[in-house]
């Protein structure tokens, strides 16, 4: 093998890509937004952190904040195991252009392994932590205290992390499966059946932590050497499985669903093929998958969430209530980019299938929403009405907004690269695009504060009534949109051409 | 009546004119082949028929009507350009079902269509259980071109149909668009880098140079040689002017590393 200094030209090819990334490429306001918003998330997560001792007080007062704090860390760290098992992005991705090079396998699965530390889930916890740890640890306790816990927090991320690496790199399909279904067997068990004792074990784990005992480093520490090497081995036996070409698992036509959107009538046609860009593609089916997830989460989230009116979590519903939709057609016509030209060109015509978008985004929603609207009958009765309401608002208001400026929005997908955070089909626009349409529900909060019933009905019967007349004048704005893709068609075709 | 007119057809990018045309008839049932070097503006001219781009100035008319803004040559037009063409996430199959549907054929239609393509496709694209994104290049190719021809359409528009196809191949695909020319009349436009495969097939030939038609030919009629002695000269021209260049005299290899993309050797 060559003695090439494989490692330090991976960590000049992975600052390369970040550099050059979609990111990068965007104009300097969307780069000054996007900094902003990341700002935002930090300052929020640090002020969580801060207030988060009030918090614990006020729900455990007879404990410490920090004490309290430990009794959910497990908790919180399930949480975090779940989000980066949907979003977490294996390191084959990063494996697969570096096969063919003359290098040893083993040594660049090591490498790459090391590469994939530097990942933003290993930090974003810290901005919580820090400000809680000071405020709990560092003054009241110890510096010791505190460096011990963000070390022993430190380590149960890392946890996270191998097994989500090793899940996700292991070539045995059986093997994952059956972690998987032992992982939520243990976690039902644990925190559903036996809360109690599960959040005593998390609380002697953290004190345990700030009172240095070495077995509560060494144990986690040894977890992680062990899902490391086991990923280093899944990785160099998987070379060849990622090296190949593959094939469907499915053959044309076979899923039921597939079949029954083909049988529908004028739509169909254009209904398939939306289902199967969203299902066939990890960006868009990833963002699908997580649905049923949400349907039970949401209901859950708002029977523990504290608050006496419904108005704080007004933005959750405005993300919620129009589905999968709300996500994807923020992105329009851009996740067609790469074969817009076919369209076009072909005998398809352009408001039917501008209508037909519009017909089966709406009936997803209503699909997602009708399930999670029974579940917070029995979670949170005071959040049906508003929930009920703001679907209505999202699926006309809303969706017209987003379908009638997604004209503007000329940028390109590759919708088979996978990512959480679309960078790539970013633009000013599109920015601005969505804070209009989530702050739009102001408006209509300050109407409903004038009407004689209760807020929550208030606001159900403006937001239901609005969004009613926007669907029932859908065919309008429709036709409206359709001119305004026929007028900017040559430059918006021009710009997914590029690559 | 022409199958396809061009009056005074330009397409500017900036400054730079991709495509200037005063004037151009393509009759109805001719099999018309444009050949030109890279940046010649074959591309351009396909896509301003497809009505892709917008032209800055004329029209490009097909069956009396001008193609910008309108829809009435869509269902008699069959056109293959790259893979922009192509929607990788469907499998072959799935495909061809979706373009046949735009065009009114059922799946048995289609299934029954695609039979006639049985030799130039079966083994390795249909069946397969893959993604248009998983075939290769090759096999895009033939996909995009079988769903172009698979409608049977009144006009045909292929850009380099024969681009990264095998031997066996590319002599199907000019029996194929022989055929049907002959069968049923069908118009056809088709560009190529490589003058021996349009010389086989085309009864027209148009040269594009810089976005200008320089020669217009009908084979047998018209000599094809001085298309060849055209091209050969101009490579005759660029191998001078790369004579000239300092760059050039003190590294000779870089200089073929330009034209060739590999370090093959000077070239005559």
């Amino acid at each position: 093998m060559a003695s090439h200094n494989i490692p330090k030209i991976l960590l000049q090819h992975g600052w390369l890509s970040f550099r050059r990334a979609h990111y990068f490429d965007r104009s300097m306001g969307v780069k000054i937004l996007m900094v902003f918003v990341g700002f935002i998330f930090i300052w929020y997560l640090a002020m969580a952190g801060a207030l988060l001792p009030q918090l614990l007080d006020y729900v455990f007062p007879a404990k410490e904040p920090h004490h309290a704090f430990f009794s959910i860390l497990l908790y919180l760290y399930a949480a975090d195991l779940v989000t980066r098992f949907f979003v977490q992005s294996p390191p084959k991705q990063l494996i697969i252009s570096y096969l063919p090079l003359p290098v040893s396998r083993s040594k660049l699965a090591g490498f790459i392994l090391l590469r994939g530390w530097f990942s933003i889930f290993n930090i974003y916890l810290f901005p919580l932590l820090i400000p809680f740890f000071m405020r709990t640890l560092l003054f009241p306790v110890s510096a010791n205290a505190f460096w011990l816990a963000v070390l022993g927090c430190f380590l149960l991320g890392a946890l996270n992390h191998s097994l989500i690496t090793w899940y996700k790199t292991w070539p045995g399909r059986q093997a994952r499966i059956a972690a998987l279904v032992l992982f939520i067997a243990g976690a039902g068990v644990a925190g559903g059946l036996y809360p109690s004792a599960f959040m005593n074990i998390s609380e002697q784990l953290g004190r345990a932590f700030i009172a240095g005992n070495p077995w509560a480093f060494m144990l986690p520490l040894a977890a992680v050497a062990f899902f490391q090497s086991l990923s280093k081995k899944g990785l160099v036996q998987s070379f060849y499985d990622w090296a190949g070409t593959g094939h469907t698992k499915a053959p044309a036509g076979s899923s039921r669903i597939e079949k029954f959107f083909a049988g529908i009538p004028v739509f169909g046609t254009y209904w398939e093929l939306e289902w199967k860009l969203i299902m066939r593609n990890k960006r868009a089916s990833g963002g699908i998958r997580q649905w049923p997830l949400a349907i039970i989460g949401i209901p859950l989230f708002l029977y523990f969430a504290p608050g006496e009116s419904s108005g704080q979590y007004i933005y959750l519903l405005v993300m919620v209530a129009g589905g999968y939709g709300f996500y994807h057609l923020q992105y329009a016509f851009s996740w067609e980019s790469r074969f817009f030209d076919l369209i076009a060109s072909r005998d398809a015509d352009l408001y039917r299938f501008i209508q037909a978008k519009y017909y089966f985004y709406s009936l997803l929603a209503l699909s997602q929403i009708l399930p999670m609207l029974i579940l917070l009958g029995f979670a949170a009765p005071d959040m049906v009405l508003p929930m009920a309401g703001m679907f209505f608002y999202v699926t006309g208001v809303i969706f017209a907004f987003l379908f009638y400026t997604g004209v503007n929005n000329s940028t390109r997908i590759d919708p088979n690269k996978r990512a959480s955070f679309n960078f790539e089909g970013t633009s000013g626009t599109l920015f601005m695009t969505i804070l209009a349409a989530m702050f739009s529900v102001i408006i209509l909060m300050i109407i409903a504060y004038f009407l004689p019933f209760r807020m929550e009905e208030n606001f159900a019967m403006v937001t239901g009534a609005t969004g009613l007349i926007f669907i029932l004048l859908h065919p309008r704005w429709l036709r409206a949109t359709t001119k305004k893709f026929q007028r900017k068609k040559y430059h918006n075709l021009s710009k997914y051409r590029e690559k | 009546m022409t199958a396809i007119r061009i009056e005074q057809l330009i397409k500017k990018y900036g400054q730079q004119t991709a495509l200037h045309i005063d004037h151009l008839e393509i009759e109805p049932g001719t099999l018309t082949g444009i050949v030109g070097n890279n940046g010649a503006g074959k591309t351009t001219l396909f896509r301003l028929m497809l009505d892709l781009i917008e032209p800055t100035a004329g029209k490009a008319i097909i069956a009396e009507q001008a193609v910008t803004g309108s829809d009435h040559w869509k269902p008699f037009t069959g056109s293959y350009l790259d893979e922009g063409f192509l929607i990788d996430f469907l499998t072959p199959e799935e495909y061809f079902y979706f373009v046949g549907k735009l065009h009114g054929m059922d799946p048995a239609a289609v299934d029954e269509r695609l039979k006639e393509f049985n030799r130039f496709i079966s083994d390795e694209v249909l069946g397969q259980k893959k993604y248009i994104r998983q075939l290769s290049t090759g096999n895009k190719q033939k996909v995009g071109i079988v769903a172009a021809m698979m409608v049977r359409p009144g006009l045909l528009i292929l850009d380099e149909p024969f681009n990264y196809l095998d031997p066996s191949s590319q002599i199907m695909v000019k029996r194929m668009l022989k055929a049907e020319n002959e069968a049923r009349g069908t118009t056809m436009l088709v560009s190529s880098h490589n003058l021996n495969h349009l010389t086989n097939i085309c009864s027209r030939v148009i040269l594009l140079e810089k976005g200008k038609i320089i020669k217009d030919l009908t084979p047998p009629q018209d000599d094809l040689g001085e298309v060849e002695q055209y091209f050969s000269l101009q490579a005759e021209d660029q191998n001078t002017e790369r004579a000239g260049d300092p760059a050039s005299d003190q590294n000779p290899a870089r200089d073929t590393n330009r034209d060739t993309g590999h370090n093959a050797g000077p070239r005559r």
